[in-house]
């Protein structure tokens, strides 16, 4: 019986394992960003808001470090914990990596988020985590800054979460989060210069 | 084939299982290691075509119909084997269709079973693929010992896949059809497959008893060749839905 199809078919063999190993080799050291990446980076908005221990913050105290920052208020119900608590996940997934980043919520609801109100509601998700408010005069700018829409009652439309780069530069965001797997293998990459 | 020899033609049958074995460790490797889709879905293909060729010998349905006698055994045993695969392909829409809701429902992800257990069901089938070949080689060259033997193995490993899939995986699963989608993807896929391995544990013990009464021989034997190429074609369903069950993508949450 004839034993050319046995030889193709082990030669198919070789060419998916060559394709497959060359794949994988390739994704690893070009990997693909989850993230909406802005290109050319801009500019941060600097801010300059109250944490939740009352002192003053400013954008750029985080310099050398990467930010994730997002906009939601500690009534909201549904985005706003599925975020913070995704955003927990990555933290503790990156490990000794998570110095290098910071977690930012800036409240949409200056009349509800006092200081206090922002640190219990963090304090569910991680003591690193930081929660800036301050007057709606001071806020709104921010706000529509980074394209936030707020409706009367502090509630916000957006959920988009802002990546900013060390050196204080927009580089991505991330539309609406439904896993931790993707944002935490960018910053992983980010942070080891992939 | 009978320009070959008969341990000729049984060592190929055993080259040819060698490969399957390696194309399924690969793929086993390759769903732990870096779970590559698109090769997990290449290597079934690769493995139906060996035993479309080897096992099925689809190229008999290629020969030259020269046979003028319409009432020729000859003349019959084409028109027969057209039919057979003329039913496996009506039948492979059945299974087509589970994998068309599979993709659709889980994409890629998978429901959490046990992967050793699902490792060795898939071996089960293979070995009682290569002893179907074994039997039916055997009968073509009038070997009657070794065509009951090899029989009773492919029967006795069909059952035994049954109790892995059925008695084993469907009891431990830590779902059931109702819990989820994966699961009722699940039940349904291998439930359909095991329905078929169970009609096919009959129609191979129809086969044993007649041709333990002798009913058959070198020349005229086209109940074991049916027989033993459905097997086959149960064995190339599973090449499918054992990656798309237990391999591909990650767990369902």
């Amino acid at each position: 019986m004839n034993r050319k199809p046995l030889v193709i078919a082990m030669l198919l063999l070789v060419v998916v394992l060559v394709a497959t190993f060359g794949y994988t080799w390739y994704k690893s050291a070009h990997p693909a960003f989850s993230g909406s990446l802005i290109s050319p980076p801009q500019a941060a908005y600097a801010f300059s808001l109250t944490s939740q221990t009352g002192s003053t913050v400013n954008l750029s105290d985080f310099r050398g470090k990467y930010v994730l920052i997002f906009f939601g208020y500690t009534n909201c119900t549904s985005e706003c914990p599925l975020t913070m608590g995704y955003l927990k996940q990555m933290h503790d997934r990156l490990g000794l990596l998570a110095d290098q980043t910071q977690v930012i919520l800036i409240t949409s609801d200056p009349a509800r988020d006092t200081p206090g109100e922002l640190g219990a509601y963090l304090s569910h998700f991680d003591s690193s985590f930081m929660g800036l408010t301050s007057s709606l005069a001071v806020l709104q700018p921010v706000w529509s800054a980074y394209g936030v829409t707020v409706l009367d009652d502090g509630e916000t439309h957006t959920s988009y979460l802002y990546l900013v780069d060390p050196q204080g530069d927009l580089i991505a965001t991330y539309p609406r989060l439904s896993n931790v797997d993707g944002i935490t293998a960018d910053l992983k990459n980010l942070l080891r210069g992939k | 084939m009978e320009h070959s020899s008969k341990s000729s033609v049984l060592q190929l049958g055993l080259l040819v299982l060698g490969a399957l074995a390696v194309l399924t460790a690969v793929e086993f490797a390759i769903a732990l290691t870096v779970n590559i889709w698109q090769a997990l879905a290449i290597i079934p293909i690769i493995k139906a075509g060996l035993v479309f060729y080897y096992y099925m010998h689809i190229y008999r349905l290629f020969e030259a119909d020269t046979d003028v006698d319409r009432e020729s055994y000859a003349y019959k045993l084409a028109t027969n084997r057209l039919g057979l695969w003329l039913f496996l392909i009506s039948d492979s829409f059945i299974f087509g269709g589970l994998m068309i809701s599979r993709i659709n429902l889980l994409g890629l992800t998978r429901p959490e079973l046990l992967q050793v257990l699902g490792l060795a069901v898939t071996v089960v089938l293979l070995i009682s693929s290569f002893f179907a070949n074994r039997a039916e080689v055997s009968m073509a060259y009038g070997d009657r010992r070794q065509f009951i033997l090899s029989l009773t193995v492919t029967l006795s490993l069909g059952i035994l896949f049954l109790i892995g899939v059925l008695g084993v995986e469907w009891q431990l699963a830590p779902f059931g059809p109702e819990t989820n989608l994966a699961g009722a993807v699940f039940y349904v896929m291998t439930g359909f497959h095991a329905f078929h391995v169970f009609t096919g544990v009959i129609f191979l013990a129809i086969v044993l008893r007649n041709g333990l009464r002798g009913l058959y021989s070198a020349e005229k034997h086209w109940a074991v060749e049916a027989s033993v190429v459905y097997w086959h074609f149960i064995d190339v369903v599973w090449f499918f839905f054992y990656p798309a069950l237990y391999l591909i993508g990650t767990l369902v949450q």
